[in-house]
């Protein structure tokens, strides 16, 4: 069978630490048969950490998983990072308010540059190595963004997720130079196929990859209880606020919002709606967001007096969130891009449990959406979000009907094909 | 078996009876449920209630009344009593509080039970110990306590929860609020108790009222000066109603309602500054209708309040959220017909009780004047059904009740970890 690595590493944590990117690994190595007898997961040592005790706390057998680890704390890359970030702070504020000071600009383009190669020069060439010395059949790179597995010598994969990206933000030459480097690219989204058809010299190279559907994990999910709890015990060690320790969540009802750190847009006019539905409609549930609030949404709920009904743990472990979505009455994603959230949405559609979205353009260009009109909200309407969750909580079963023969309209079920496309067979 | 009933502090109105009421029943007929003698104590928190008024049905019925207060004690000592329990607990404020009266501090009771949920400071569960919650009115109308408390995790509002979530057993009376009990308090395992009325202090007044009594041109408000009685829209109602041929006079009556007449000045008991009433009486006074038409009774005795009713039209209630008032169904017992906001409490009383009043909704002030103007027309009440209120008189329930309670105590469930 074929040696197949998993590239996890990456400066820019914030994709890599989503559940959207662990249900996907989970999937690939663990859906039906394994992808290969030898896997090899190549990471930061926090990022393999996760993606361990992830895969523990489902029980999975690891043997056979390698994982290649270099550690990502040296003070020295810090100090380094911490630099880069100073200049291109002053490099953003140079070249939009000074236009005129080409100078300045042109010198702090080659500072960045400069940070650029020198932060690839340490843990990136070291994994890079690593990957050389296991004579690997294939490397699986999961973000089209990760650049710094350049050089390494066994034929590249590349599966983008983020499909809401747009063309223009492909179109740089970082990018075309790296087309040359994979014999494939399998993307989430046919949006995110087509802008890549378009830049691409080979465009049937660019082939459309359906998304991750994770099965067979309800056998596993028995200790559910017990997994949100260490959360909740987590985010009370944290905060100190003994309304958490011993919150039987499950056993709850509750809405969840699996927002991340950035893209908070939306999330106080769903606060409001949420006060709507519980004071006025009298729906009685909570809310509960698996990432901190940013500080004025966490205001807002503390001047609406919800700090009792509007819950948010920091740090949630991507089984967690799986957990919270699958006991939940209702999964939100009020984001722009509703592709933000679709990992969530995917596994909210799994487990029969109903999600309200906001409306935008991209989710008006898909087929289908007549079948979820009652779930989707304006999200600069407190009323409309309001009224699609009572919808969704109310009438369960159509709404989960409908985003059913949604998904089934624009998404390829067939995992199985993604699969064998990846590991070329 | 010994067991305490706790109003933990002085309450005047609803909750008096109902912790009046819940140790009657037990004291009826508990000892049945459990095949031994019961003794039932009631704790009067600081000497509050009066024995020869407030608790003379208490003495009636053979109830031994302690008075009792609560005792500061520190972090140190509440980690030693929780260590002499055998209780895993994790303790981080400065100081606890413990019931303190009698001869052993409640030490030989086998059982305290706690009427409401208002224990301003972290208790320590000694003895085995439930609390039965009235209502989350803070939940609908966060106002009701200072809302920037929320954001301390030490403060009041989370103490009331940690309290709750730290007694062996919590219990609702009714499904509205034993849904809050489980999402808003956490209290997944809260149990629901059956909703009984006590009515012993309208018996000798009933014959009389059921006499033809003259009625006045008026009807009764029964509220209090808390924010969940939600003023503003009923009197924005009132208004309405008055300009769209309204005939009849309010009559205000309950707790401190003297705080809503325009000419009050404040007492040693109330301030007159507190910007909430201020706003009501400026309101009343501010508009000629209301400052001619609603007469303000303030807390009135039993008596007069019958008499205050039996007079009136029908009886007006108009919260946002509680547990549900039992003034209709005393008006109810009387014959007087209620116009009252809808919410799932409310509806539940109604319809255990088999009692239609005109419902409104509570935040739509014309909804209100509407309703006002049909009950003043006569032509939407029916029948009230004497029976089934009747049955749920509590001589009648006490058996089911106590069934319920000790099926719900009994169980011989691990202690939990106390966090507080």
């Amino acid at each position: 069978m074929a040696r197949i690595g998993i590239w996890i590493a990456s400066e820019d944590s914030e994709n890599l630490e989503s559940e959207d990117f662990y249900f996907w690994l989970r999937d690939l190595i663990y859906e039906k048969n394994k992808i290969s007898d030898e896997v090899f997961i190549f990471g930061l040592a926090n990022r393999n950490d996760n993606f361990k005790s992830y895969l523990n706390e489902l029980n999975e057998n690891t043997r056979g998983i390698n994982f290649c680890t270099v550690p990502d704390n040296s003070k020295f890359e810090l100090e380094v990072k911490k630099l880069h970030w100073r200049i291109f702070r002053v490099f953003e504020i140079v070249r939009d308010a000074h236009r005129f000071l080409f100078l300045i600009k042109w010198a702090l383009e080659r500072l960045i540059s400069f940070f650029d190669n020198l932060s690839l020069r340490s843990w990136p060439r070291r994994l890079v190595s690593s990957v050389n010395r296991s004579k690997l059949d294939c490397l699986i790179v999961p973000d089209v963004f990760l650049t710094e597995w350049f050089g390494t010598k066994c034929p590249v994969k590349l599966w983008e997720r983020r499909s809401a990206i747009s063309a223009t933000a492909l179109n740089d030459a970082k990018l075309r130079r790296s087309f040359n480097m994979y014999s494939a690219i399998l993307v989430g989204g046919h949006q995110m196929a087509e802008s890549l058809k378009q830049i691409s010299k080979r465009p049937n190279s660019v082939k459309y990859a359906p998304p991750s559907k994770s099965s067979k994990t309800k056998a596993k999910l028995e200790s559910a209880h017990s997994v949100i709890q260490r959360s909740l015990e987590k985010e009370y060690n944290r905060n100190g606020n003994f309304y958490y320790p011993d919150l039987n969540l499950i056993n709850i009802p509750y809405l969840v919002c699996t927002i991340r750190d950035r893209g908070q847009d939306n999330v106080k006019n769903l606060i409001r709606a949420f006060e709507d539905l519980i004071r006025n409609k009298r729906i009685n549930c909570k809310l509960i967001f698996t990432a901190e609030l940013d500080v004025s949404s966490r205001n807002l709920v503390a001047d609406l007096g919800l700090l009792f009904d509007v819950l948010w743990i920091k740090e949630m472990h991507p089984l967690a969130v799986e957990m919270c979505i699958q006991f939940s009455k209702c999964l939100v994603i009020p984001s722009r891009s509703f592709e933000d959230g679709l990992a969530s949405w995917f596994k909210a559609s799994y487990y029969g449990v109903p999600a309200c979205v906001a409306d935008s353009k991209s989710l008006q260009q898909k087929n289908g959406t007549e079948d979820i009109r009652s779930v989707v909200f304006n999200a600069e309407s407190v009323q409309s979000i309001s009224n699609s969750l009572k919808y969704a909580i109310l009438n369960r079963e159509q709404a989960c009907l409908g985003q059913e023969q949604f998904i089934n309209a624009n998404y390829d079920e067939n995992w199985e094909n993604y699969r064998l496309q990846v590991i070329g067979s | 078996m010994k067991i305490g009933v706790f109003i933990p502090i002085h309450f005047p109105g609803g909750t008096l009876r109902l912790g009046k009421n819940i140790a009657k029943m037990l004291n009826h007929s508990l000892s049945k449920n459990v095949n031994t003698p019961v003794k039932v104590i009631f704790g009067n928190p600081n000497s509050a209630y009066s024995l020869h008024e407030d608790l003379k049905d208490l003495l009636n019925e053979g109830i031994e009344v302690v008075d009792f207060r609560w005792k500061k004690i520190s972090q140190l000592e509440a980690r030693q009593l929780c260590q002499q329990m055998g209780r895993d607990a994790d303790l981080k404020m400065d100081q606890y509080v413990v019931p303190s009266g009698g001869t052993s501090d409640f030490k030989d009771l086998d059982y305290w039970l706690f009427i409401t949920d208002r224990i301003f400071d972290i208790f320590i569960p000694i003895k085995r110990s439930g609390i039965i919650v009235t209502d989350y009115i803070q939940r609908y109308v966060p106002g009701i306590f200072d809302i920037n408390d929320q954001r301390h995790y030490q403060a009041v509002p989370h103490r009331l929860i940690r309290n709750t979530r730290n007694a062996d057993e919590a219990f609702a009376l009714s499904p509205g609020t034993q849904g809050d009990l489980k999402v808003f308090a956490g209290c997944t395992e809260g149990t629901l108790l059956p909703l009984v009325v006590d009515d012993d202090f309208m018996q000798v007044k009933l014959g009389a009222a059921s006499a033809a009594v003259e009625k006045k041109n008026q009807f009764v408000w029964v509220t209090n000066t808390t924010q969940h009685k939600n003023h503003i829209n009923t009197l924005n109602g009132l208004i309405e109603y008055y300009r769209h041929g309204g005939k009849l006079d309010c009559v205000v009556t309950g707790v401190q309602t003297d705080a809503f007449d325009p000419k009050w000045q404040g007492t040693s008991e109330g301030d007159a500054h507190l910007p909430y009433q201020k706003q009501i009486r400026e309101m009343i006074a501010g508009n000629p209708e209301l400052s001619s038409r609603i007469k303000i009774r303030g807390h009135v005795s039993d008596d007069k309040y019958i008499e205050e009713l039996s007079q009136s039209y029908f009886l007006l209630h108009s919260v946002i959220a509680d547990n549900g008032t039992y003034s209709i169904i005393e008006a109810a017992r009387l014959g007087i017909p209620a116009v009252s906001s809808r919410y799932p409490q409310q509806e539940y009383i109604c319809e255990l009780f088999g009692i239609k009043p005109v419902f409104f909704d509570p935040f739509d002030s014309k909804d209100l004047a509407k309703s006002l103007l049909s009950a003043q027309a006569g032509d939407f009440f029916s029948a009230i059904n004497m029976e089934k209120i009747e049955k749920r008189l509590w001589k009648n329930m006490a058996n089911e009740f106590c069934r319920d309670f000790i099926s719900a105590v009994k169980e011989d469930k691990p202690r939990k970890k106390l966090y507080g």
